[in-house]
C-alpha cells in the first residue's frame, strides 16, 4: 500500500473533493490528515484573537491622506518654493558643465551595467557607510570635496528622503553615488563622468527631448541619461519607467 | 490623488486591516513592528493602486505588498532577518528532540497551548516556511495565490506548506513533551 505524500495530504486539505480513494481506506493517512487541519485549525484561532486596535486604521487613513502616490503631481501644482529650487538645480548643472566636459571620453563598456547594479547592492550592504549628509547642500559639498563633481542633487519632499552619498568605483574610478529612498524603495543614482553611449545599455527611452538607455542585471533595473556633463544612473529593484520618472523629475534634468 | 481613486482604495482594502495586520505579526513578530510594517504597506499599496487590475485577488494583492514592503525594511535597517521574541520555554524546547506520539495525542496536546505559544512557536520557523504556512493555513489563500504572493512556483509552495507543517508539528510535540502534556509512544 503507498500512502499519500505530505503533499498530496496539503492538496487535500485545499481541496477535500480531489481527495484520493487510497483517503477512504487508510487509517494512517485519515490521520494524518485530521492532524494537518487540527493544525491549520489552531492556527486559525491563535491568529483570530490578534486584533488591531482602532489607533492602527485611524493611523493608515492618516498615511493615506498624507500620501501623494504621484509625487511629481506636486511639483505640476507648482509652488514659489518648489519653483525656486528648480532654479537653483538649474544654476547649479549650468556650473557643472565646463568641469565635468572634459571627463566625457568613452571608455570600455563590457558589463557596464552589472558594475552599476554592484554599486547599488553595495550601498545596501549592512557595513556599508554612508555619508550622512542631512541635506543635499551637505551632500552637494561632500562630493566637490572628495569628487571634485558637483552634480545635481535630488530634490527633496516629493515623496523621497536622502540617506546618504558615498564614493564607489566603476570602470576603476571613483566615481559618486547617492541612495534615496522612496515609496518604491532604495533607489542609488550613479554619478558618472562617462557617457550615456559608453554604458552599451540595450533599452532606449525617448522622453522630453532626451534618450534614456536602460538595462537589467540581477533584478535590478537600471535607467541613465546625460545631462550637462554628466551620466546620472539610476539603480533599483523597481520598473526602469519609474527610474525615469525619477530621473526626469528629482533630478529635474533639462533637456539638453 | 484624484479623491474617487482613495476613497476607492479605501472601499476595497481597508476592510483587510485585520488581516494584513496578523499577516505582519506572523513577518515580522512584533507588534511595533507589525504595526509600522502595516502603515507603510498601505501608503506603498495606494501608490501602486492604479496597477490593481479587477478581478484580483485583493486581499492576495495586498500581502504581496505588504511582503516586499517587510523586505525592504529589512534592507533598511541593514538587518539579515526578522528579530522574532519567542518565549523561554520554546526556546528552551528548540534543542529538544521529539518523540512519534499518537496523532490523536498530538492533537490534544495543541489544545493546551496558548495562542502566544502556538503563535511563538510558528515565528521559528524559517521565514519562506512560516509565510507559506501562514497565508495557506491562516489566510485561506489558494496555492496559486501563496505562490503569487511568495513569488514562487506553485509546486515550491507544496513542498513548503508541507516541510513547514512536518517542522511545526516537531517543534509543538518537543515542547508538549517537556510540558508533560503528550506522553511518548515507547
Amino acid at each position: 500500500m503507498t500512502h499519500l505524500s505530505n503533499e498530496q495530504i496539503e492538496q487535500v486539505l485545499q481541496m477535500p473533493e480531489m481527495a484520493p480513494e487510497h483517503l477512504q481506506s487508510c487509517p494512517l493517512c485519515q490521520g494524518r490528515l485530521a492532524e494537518a487541519e487540527a493544525m491549520r485549525s489552531r492556527l486559525r484561532r491563535a491568529f483570530g484573537a490578534l486584533q488591531p486596535d482602532d489607533l492602527l486604521a485611524e493611523q493608515v487613513r492618516a498615511g493615506l491622506r498624507r500620501h501623494q502616490p504621484r509625487w511629481w503631481h506636486r511639483i505640476a501644482r507648482g509652488s514659489v518654493v518648489r519653483v525656486a529650487a528648480m532654479l537653483v538645480l538649474g544654476v547649479v548643472l549650468l556650473v557643472a558643465v565646463p568641469v565635468a566636459g572634459p571627463w566625457l571620453q568613452p571608455t570600455t563598456a563590457h558589463g557596464a551595467h552589472a558594475e552599476l547594479v554592484q554599486i547599488h547592492q553595495a550601498n545596501l550592504l549592512p557595513h556599508m557607510e554612508l555619508h550622512a549628509g542631512s541635506s543635499p547642500e551637505d551632500v552637494a559639498s561632500y562630493f566637490k570635496r572628495e569628487l571634485g563633481l558637483e552634480p545635481a542633487m535630488p530634490q527633496l519632499g516629493v515623496g523621497m528622503a536622502l540617506r546618504g552619498c558615498c564614493v564607489a568605483y566603476f570602470r576603476d574610478r571613483p566615481v559618486g553615488s547617492y541612495v534615496v529612498e522612496s515609496d518604491r524603495g532604495v533607489i542609488s543614482v550613479i554619478v558618472l563622468p562617462d557617457s550615456v553611449d559608453s554604458l552599451e545599455m540595450s533599452g532606449t527611452v525617448n522622453r522630453g527631448g532626451r534618450t534614456y538607455r536602460t538595462g537589467t542585471f540581477a533584478r535590478s533595473h537600471v535607467a541613465a541619461v546625460e545631462a550637462n556633463g554628466y551620466t546620472y544612473a539610476a539603480v533599483g529593484e523597481v520598473e526602469a519607467e519609474w527610474l525615469i520618472e525619477l530621473l526626469e523629475t528629482a533630478l529635474n534634468v533639462e533637456p539638453a | 490623488m484624484p479623491m474617487g481613486e482613495r476613497e476607492s482604495f479605501e472601499n476595497l482594502m481597508l476592510p483587510l486591516l485585520d488581516s494584513l495586520y496578523r499577516a505582519a505579526r506572523a513577518l515580522t513578530g512584533s507588534e511595533h513592528d507589525a504595526r509600522d510594517l502595516v502603515q507603510t504597506a498601505y501608503v506603498k499599496a495606494l501608490g501602486s493602486f492604479r496597477r490593481f487590475r479587477p478581478g484580483t485577488n485583493e486581499k492576495a494583492w495586498m500581502m504581496r505588498i505588504l511582503r516586499n514592503t517587510w523586505i525592504d525594511q529589512l534592507r533598511h535597517r541593514k538587518v539579515a532577518g526578522p528579530v522574532v521574541p519567542i518565549e523561554e520555554a520554546l526556546l528552551a524546547a528548540r534543542d529538544l528532540v521529539a518523540e512519534p506520539v499518537e496523532a490523536r495525542d498530538f492533537q490534544q496536546a495543541m489544545e493546551q497551548f496558548s495562542d502566544a505559544e502556538v503563535i511563538a512557536a510558528l515565528g521559528e520557523l524559517p521565514e519562506s516556511q512560516r509565510m507559506a504556512l501562514y497565508l495557506s493555513d491562516v489566510e485561506g489563500l489558494s496555492q496559486d495565490e501563496v505562490a503569487e504572493v511568495l513569488d514562487i512556483a506553485v509546486g515550491t509552495v507544496k513542498s513548503r506548506v508541507s516541510r513547514a507543517r512536518a517542522l511545526l508539528r516537531e517543534r509543538l510535540t518537543a515542547y508538549a513533551q517537556d510540558m508533560g502534556f503528550v506522553g511518548r509512544l515507547r
